[in-house]
């Protein structure tokens, strides 16, 4: 349309389009502090012009529709690097809590106390018959006993807040995924008409973000709108508005596992390499149970573990002490093998067999048969070379070889110490206590059962300080072989003491710590970077804003004016009739 | 560049956090005075400090290990230069006496011999603490044991030989194999009742011997009290009882042996890392002799005097003979007092050692540990500048004017 109506048009549409510029930018303002938003714009598009007897002229102007500013990329990376801020940030407090049990920065904690308990077994070198260090060294046993079980047991509460924090975070992923299916469909719904579904996509783009702190996820826009968001296995979380759900199990080790709900038995734990979920799995299922180990290392190491194991009867596979048990309808025997005249009696009735380094399984079986009988119980014999038969020869009993202990076959069932065996159990036995009796096992129980204890048996006399048999008190020859554990390599296949590994279980800890801190740390100017970047890009600047409303209400103003003007001339048009 | 408001925001943020969490570290240090406040702070530096925490504890320990030995020691020492005096003051009287021609002279002798010897044996059998210092291993046993009343007179602790007299006059002697004669310590002057032991196997056999032996003597009364079965009771016979000095037999010094019934057990003591001193002496090192090479039993030496200026008559040589081997009791003593002060001597060489390493691991410990109070304080005040500054910058930022202002 042209002439005098088509300027009066022109003058509408400016108005229309001024009018939808203050919106954006009114929208904009609003928005200032609105978390993902995205500043948008007008997109204002001069009209095609018309051919008149005069040219080509201009037809004004449409506002088309509004648009976010937007660099897709630098969301990408803000989301790929919010899957390492999260699994550090989970690791970092978790870890946090775990240094909190090995609280030795102050003057006391677990290496004092094991400190003290090894100084009460020099005191007792001081006066092996003092009742006074007696009572004292039971009581830092019992001390040592307690604090190692409490530091072990606090481990069981975090990794249990773990599990509670991985479900309470399956649910968010599930909620977000439930939200980013939805908003797929808003925004096909909304982009079908050929306009920007703007603040859905913001929306979204929020959610994929905190999806990706949470867990590690793979996104894939279509070409229709859609975002289709993937873990790491390949499984599809959202495809287009269908939303799959996550779930957890309990899993052997008594810890919730995250599964897909469809496949409620299979964990997917392993394939879960970023976010939240990551740093709390590892910390949970790799870190504490380390610790764990090692404290329960620390123990066996203390007590000296013994294991039961089948090994050939060749001296090669025994260590001095090694014994297995036979009994009699009269009492229970340790039949042990001492090499080359080492010691270690395990305790209690003992059949002891000389053996030499080197000797054959034949030859152990037969030096053993040959012990064995000696006992007037037992009836021993070898055949076939190197197989042991027990039997009770006590009368009404010989059928009784079910209790031997022994098979009949070369291989023996024999309890051997294992990796720092020689520990507290083992010399404590071999010593003899205040009335003397050979002493039993100084320690009893596991950190695991929850039963680590100074054993029932062990009062203040029953304290084995004695190396010499039967009514020696002043003899503390065994009490110094005990105190001098504190300094032998004990631990971690004899290249340490029980201090130093200890020690260096805190240090760990702390290291630990500080590389999550770091990386934590690291990991968050590098978001803290991008999303100034992003902000940079697409953040509202009121400033920016302000020009544009001033520019939007002068357009709006001309084209008022224009409109005014256009109505004076058609007024001057009327007035002429 | 563009710049949009919430840049600004955010970054004041995580500037005043930033600085904020470094102010509250400066705060921590200066408050505890300490530089590890946790194992994150210095992972290595936490693991040295409780390494040097655990030789500190260590070296505390072997201190305290090294002051009681060294006690010990002294006590020791103490006892053995009584022991000392005592044994050459009998030593002496050898020579003072072994001519004395004067009986009444000689029995007050015998009787300071005797006194000699009961404080002898009084020191033998010291305590230290709850448990005899002489006693080798067996520290809860009296190591010495006087057998005035033959209580310890089980067959097997008996040598041929070994005898107990009864007054001046009488020796009651046993025969452990039953070869009569043989083995008769026959000493000048006095008569023998022999006591046939062969065979016996407890004291109290011996005791019931003993007495059937002595009561057919008729000069002697003697009973084993029905509480005490290995406990033999002799007076005079009322009758034809001449011999009153024979009363306190029960009480005196009158076997042959005053027996140990310790052993030769060793007393170690921790004086460090695997370091180790043996600390005791026993009875065989320091009476019996049995454990040093020419050794001497000192009690045999004393009874043996005692006897010799007893006896009637009197021989002269009985005494002198006794000189050699008087001299190396008082030897013997002093080789022992001289192994104790080598001891102490080591002892304090140790302790001293311990206290300088310790004063350096003090040192070492601290150096790592203990924030230096006049750099934290400075850093403390470097850091709350810093927190200032940022405060200031947020507040000049949101305060500055907006193009709104201006419109």
């Amino acid at each position: 349309m042209s002439g005098i109506y088509g300027v009066l048009q022109t003058g509408t549409q400016a108005l229309l389009a001024q009018q939808k510029g203050l919106e954006v930018t009114g929208h904009n303002i609003a928005n200032v502090n609105t978390p993902g938003y995205s500043r948008q714009t007008v997109n204002m598009q001069a009209n095609a012009p018309m051919m008149t007897s005069q040219g080509l002229v201009g037809t004004g102007v449409t506002a088309r529709d509004s648009k976010r500013v937007y660099d897709g990329f630098v969301g990408t990376q803000i989301d790929n690097e919010n899957e390492d801020l999260g699994k550090w940030d989970a690791q970092k407090t978790a870890l946090e809590r775990v240094e909190i049990i090995f609280d030795e920065s102050s003057d006391s904690g677990l290496n004092k106390t094991m400190g003290e308990f090894w100084n009460a077994w020099q005191d007792l070198v001081n006066d092996p018959s003092g009742n006074v260090e007696r009572i004292a060294l039971l009581g830092s046993a019992e001390t040592l006993a307690f604090e190692l079980r409490n530091t072990y047991n606090k481990f069981s509460p975090l990794q249990a807040d773990l599990d509670i924090s991985i479900a309470t975070t399956v649910d968010q992923i599930n909620l977000k995924a439930g939200e980013i299916a939805d908003l797929n469909q808003k925004i096909i719904e909304a982009e079908g008409g050929g306009s920007h579904a703007n603040d859905f996509r913001d929306a979204r783009d929020s959610a994929v973000k905190e999806l990706s702190s949470m867990m590690d996820v793979t996104t894939y826009e279509e070409s229709s709108g859609n975002i289709n968001v993937s873990l790491s296995d390949g499984r599809s979380l959202v495809n287009g508005s269908n939303a799959s759900t996550l779930s957890t199990m309990i899993s052997d080790s008594g810890h919730r596992d995250v599964v897909w709900a469809s496949d409620p038995t299979v964990s997917i734990n392993s394939k879960i390499s970023g976010g939240k979920l990551k740093g709390w799995i590892e910390v949970r299922d790799v870190i504490i149970p380390e610790y764990k180990g090692n404290m329960e290392d620390l123990v066996n190491g203390i007590k000296g573990v013994e294991s039961t194991e089948v090994v050939t009867g060749a001296a090669s596979t025994l260590t001095t002490g090694d014994y297995f048990t036979i009994s009699s309808p009269t009492a229970d025997y340790n039949v042990w093998y001492n090499i080359d005249g080492g010691g270690g009696a395990p305790g209690g009735n003992e059949i002891v067999v000389a053996i030499s380094a080197g000797d054959t399984a034949a030859r152990v079986a037969s030096l053993t048969a040959t012990a064995i009988a000696a006992e007037a119980d037992f009836d021993a014999s070898v055949t076939g070379g190197a197989t042991l038969t027990i039997a009770n020869v006590v009368a009404g009993d010989a059928t009784d070889s079910a209790d031997s202990g022994v098979g009949t076959t070369t291989e023996f069932t024999i309890t051997k110490r294992i990796d720092g065996g020689n520990g507290i159990n083992y010399l404590h036995r071999s010593g003899f206590d205040q009335s003397g009796t050979a002493g039993g096992d100084f320690f009893s129980g596991t950190l695991a059962g929850n039963d680590f204890a100074v054993d029932s048996n062990i009062s203040a006399d029953k304290i084995a300080a004695s190396g010499t048999a039967a009514g020696s008190p002043g003899d503390n020859s065994n009490a110094i072989a005990i105190a001098e554990l504190q300094n032998a390599l004990m631990m971690s296949t004899n290249t340490t003491t029980f201090d130093n590994f200890y020690n260096s279980m805190v240090s760990d800890v702390g290291n630990k710590v500080r590389h999550a801190g770091m990386s934590y740390d690291h990991h968050t100017a590098m978001v803290t970077h991008l999303e100034n970047y992003r902000e940079s890009i697409s953040g509202v600047s009121l400033d920016e804003e302000m020009v544009n409303l001033i520019q939007f209400q002068l357009g709006y103003d001309a084209a008022a004016k224009l409109i005014g003007t256009t109505n004076e001339m058609l007024q001057t048009l009327i007035n002429m009739v | 560049m563009r710049v949009s408001n919430k840049q600004m925001v955010n970054i004041v943020k995580s500037d005043l956090f930033r600085n904020a969490e470094q102010l509250l570290k400066a705060q921590e240090r200066v408050a505890t005075r300490k530089l590890i406040n946790r194992p994150s702070d210095d992972p290595i530096g936490m693991g040295k400090v409780l390494d040097y925490r655990k030789t500190i504890s260590s070296i505390e320990q072997y201190d305290n290990n090294i002051t009681s030995a060294k006690n010990r020691t002294e006590f020791t020492d103490t006892l053995l230069e009584n022991l000392h005096d005592l044994v050459d003051q009998a030593k002496r009287m050898v020579s003072e006496h072994s001519n004395q021609t004067d009986p009444e002279l000689r029995q007050g002798a015998a009787q300071q011999v005797e006194g000699i010897y009961a404080q002898v044996l009084a020191i033998a059998n010291t305590k230290y603490g709850d448990a005899y210092l002489f006693a080798g291993h067996q520290s809860d046993t009296q190591p010495f044991t006087d057998c005035a009343a033959i209580t310890c007179g089980e067959e097997a602790d008996l040598t041929d030989g070994d005898y107990f007299t009864l007054g001046s006059g009488y020796y009651v002697w046993y025969d452990t194999d039953g070869d009569l004669g043989t083995g008769d310590p026959a000493l000048a002057g006095r008569t023998g009742i022999q006591v046939d032991v062969s065979g016996l196997g407890s004291a109290v056999a011996v005791a019931s011997a003993t007495m059937t032996a002595i009561q057919a003597n008729p000069n002697f009364t003697a009973t084993v009290p029905l509480d005490d079965l290995d406990k033999v009771e002799i007076v005079p016979n009322p009758v034809s009882g001449s011999y009153p000095d024979v009363v306190d037999v029960n009480t005196g010094f009158t076997t042959h042996d005053t027996k140990y019934v310790g052993d030769s057990g060793k007393t170690n003591v921790i004086v460090g890392e695997g370091a180790q001193v043996r600390i005791n002496l026993t009875g065989d090192d320091i009476f019996t002799g049995a454990a040093v090479a020419s050794g001497t039993n000192i009690f045999d030496d004393l009874k043996g005097l005692k006897d010799a200026l007893e006896a009637d008559p009197f021989v002269t040589s009985a005494v002198s003979d006794l000189a050699d081997n008087l001299a190396k009791g008082v030897n013997q003593v002093e080789g022992a007092a001289v192994s104790q002060s080598i001891l102490y001597r080591r002892l304090e060489t140790t302790e001293n050692h311990w206290v300088k390493f310790k004063d350096s691991v003090v040192n070492m410990l601290s150096k790592i540990e203990d924030a230096d109070y006049a750099t934290a304080i400075v850093e403390l005040q470097a850091q709350e500048t810093a927190y200032e500054a940022s405060l200031a910058t947020a507040a000049k930022m949101f305060n500055k004017k907006s193009l709104i202002d201006f419109l």
